[in-house]
């Protein structure tokens, strides 16, 4: 849920503009006076509305010391003149609003800054529910009540499509961060050349196109929450800085030298093995192990007995109540879903009952319409091929066999007859692996010496 | 122009655009409000309703201070004018480095005055003398201090 810290001396229009921003789905802090805003800085706001005349200094007054780059301000004020407007966009202010200020006026202002406009109903709601009701999904929404009030760094591990970033951000929401901010960044999604400045900020004129000093994420997300998504998409470089960051809290911009203190919750999320990306070379083991204190699987959609029927409603729920336009699925429709095996996960499944609403001109919906490869099974559909080294060892390439066959099929029968092996000896290894890997977690604990004082909080 | 006179109109203005804004602020969102949530509408219409009699107050101190034949409102209803008049005293104190709790001129200037006037224009007279006499507290502070 976004932030605001709205900063007026007269508590009407705090009041009423709290209202106004509540409306939007913002959370809300109130300052009278610019000490008290001030106080109220830590962790950052996402958006700073602040009067320009406050009984204790000017309200642009507030942006100075670094704090234009952590927040957005909008300068509000019943007087505006041009130099006052002039002053507040030089000191890093985002806009500059005259009042009375109207809704359309703050819709325009936030859809430009990319923050969510959102009224009403959906207002009241946050992060969608996790809705489920297989045993797998029961016990993910108990280790997220479980760990979400931590601070625990976390590693989420799930197939695409299965809702990493969905339970990243309600991580953040059962946190007591959860007034502070929720930053988001896919490391695949930003270019190699870019991450770095991304992630950690840069000094103006630290590189050609550096025309001003720029805050990274890290630095934005104080007293909040940074999920990093497709983790082992960062270059290997750069997950050597970061594995510095998450130790040290501290972080220097690209070109500085000197280091600020940062206070982030981490959760980082992957869709491949991860100790398969470390035998690839495409993520460091000591950031794996860093990263995943609590590592969370997220089932495949294929592994959520009855979930796909649950899902397939909800999602029809939420497209009835938008359109006035009632549906209903027939029995058959729901069947066939059910058969699917749901390789683009959750995403896949709405995207297909959203099709079929739209295509579908009566009450009842009975066509999903194409469904990912026609005949489509476990027992045909190959994976991304597993790489093995020479070099490895015959223990370790069978065991990422197994595990990787495992998790692409919808049984642990169906995975044993795949690999040639009888149900109990697949059943034994497993075990084996299972026990391994608990030892290995206990081991990385144990090594970790440092004072409670000095981990994250 | 006197000192005090000339923060009084700025003072004033200040009030009477705050409180419209208020107020159109408040009507518009009370009238975006769903019939779900009635109780809160009603607070919002208060709330726009004393943005308006704030601006009026703010409007008829000013019409006083310009007119003195203007019609003065009855006695009866002085105790917001007197709310408005310290707030206005008070801010200004701020506004200037002033400490009304530990000086004990300024607290005169910002209780006695105001808590004996009992009409309207008393209260506009209190108003006046208390920002003229802040504004002299302020002129004599910033002035060079001279040694003997």
């Amino acid at each position: 849920m976004p932030n605001a810290l709205v900063v007026d001396d007269d508590p009407s229009t705090r009041l009423l503009l709290s209202n106004l921003l509540e409306r939007r789905g913002f959370s809300i802090r109130t300052a009278g006076s610019l000490a008290e805003a001030r106080q109220n800085m830590d962790p950052p706001p996402d958006i700073c509305m602040v009067d320009l005349q406050l009984p204790d200094g000017e309200g642009t007054e507030l942006m100075r010391g670094g704090l234009a780059d952590r927040a957005d301000f909008v300068v509000v004020t019943g007087h505006a003149t041009v130099e006052s407007s002039v002053e507040a966009m030089r000191q890093g202010a985002v806009d500059y609003l005259k009042k009375p200020l109207t809704s359309s006026a703050l819709d325009r202002l936030l859809a430009r800054f990319g923050r969510s406009v959102r009224t009403g109903e959906q207002a009241a709601r946050r992060t969608p529910a996790i809705v489920g009701e297989s045993p797998e999904i029961k016990r993910l929404q108990q280790t997220l009540a479980r760990i979400g009030p931590t601070d625990a760094t976390v590693l989420i591990i799930g197939e695409s499509g299965t809702g990493k970033e969905l339970i990243a951000a309600r991580l953040h929401e059962l946190s007591p961060r959860a007034r502070g901010r929720y930053l988001a960044l896919n490391c695949g999604a930003v270019s190699p050349n870019l991450i770095e400045s991304e992630l950690f900020g840069h000094e103006k004129g630290s590189f050609t196109g550096a025309s001003r000093q720029h805050a990274g994420y890290f630095e934005r997300a104080h007293g909040g929450t940074l999920f990093l998504d497709e983790i082992t998409e960062m270059p290997l470089d750069l997950q050597v800085r970061l594995l510095r960051v998450l130790e040290s809290r501290r972080v220097s911009r690209v070109g500085s030298s000197e280091t600020i203190p940062v206070n982030v919750r981490v959760i980082a999320a992957t869709n491949r093995d991860p100790q398969e990306a470390v035998h690839q070379r495409k993520l460091r083991e000591d950031l794996l192990y860093r990263l995943q204190v609590v590592p969370i699987e997220v089932p495949p959609l294929r592994k959520r007995a009855g979930d796909v029927r649950v899902l397939a409603q909800h999602f029809l729920s939420d497209l009835n109540r938008a359109s006035k336009d009632p549906k209903s699925f027939s029995e058959s429709m729901l069947a066939r879903l059910e058969q699917h095996y749901w390789p683009g996960n959750v995403r896949e499944l709405f995207n297909v009952v959203q099709r079929a609403y739209i295509m579908t001109t009566g009450r009842v919906i009975s066509d999903p319409g194409p469904l990912q490869g026609p005949g489509w099974s476990p027992a045909t559909g190959r994976e991304s091929p597993l790489t093995v080294r020479l070099g490895d060892s015959l223990c370790d390439v069978e065991q990422r066999l197994i595990l990787h066959t495992v998790r692409h099929c919808r049984t642990q029968d169906e995975a044993a007859r795949m690999l040639g092996i009888s149900t109990k000896t697949l059943y034994n290894k497993l075990r084996l692996y299972e026990s391994q890997r608990r030892t290995a977690d206990a081991n990385a604990r144990f090594s970790d010496t440092r004072p409670p004082d000095s981990r994250w909080t | 122009m006197g000192p005090g006179r000339r923060v009084a109109i700025a003072a004033l203005l200040h009030r009477l655009n705050g409180g419209l804004n208020n107020a159109a602020l408040a009507f518009e969102l009370a009238l975006s409000t769903g019939d779900s949530a009635v109780d809160d509408c009603g607070q919002t219409l208060e709330r726009g309703r004393a943005g308006v009699e704030q601006a009026s107050r703010a409007a008829t101190l000013l019409a006083l201070m310009l007119d003195p034949d203007a019609a003065a409102p009855s006695s009866s209803s002085r105790d917001p004018y007197a709310q408005d008049v310290a707030e206005i005293l008070r801010a200004h104190a701020r506004r200037i480095g002033c400490d009304a709790a530990s000086d004990p001129d300024v607290a005169s200037l910002n209780g006695m005055d105001t808590a004996r006037a009992d009409t309207v224009e008393a209260l506009l007279t209190a108003l006046l003398n208390g920002l003229g006499a802040l504004e002299s507290r302020r002129r004599s502070a910033s002035e060079p201090q001279r040694t003997t």
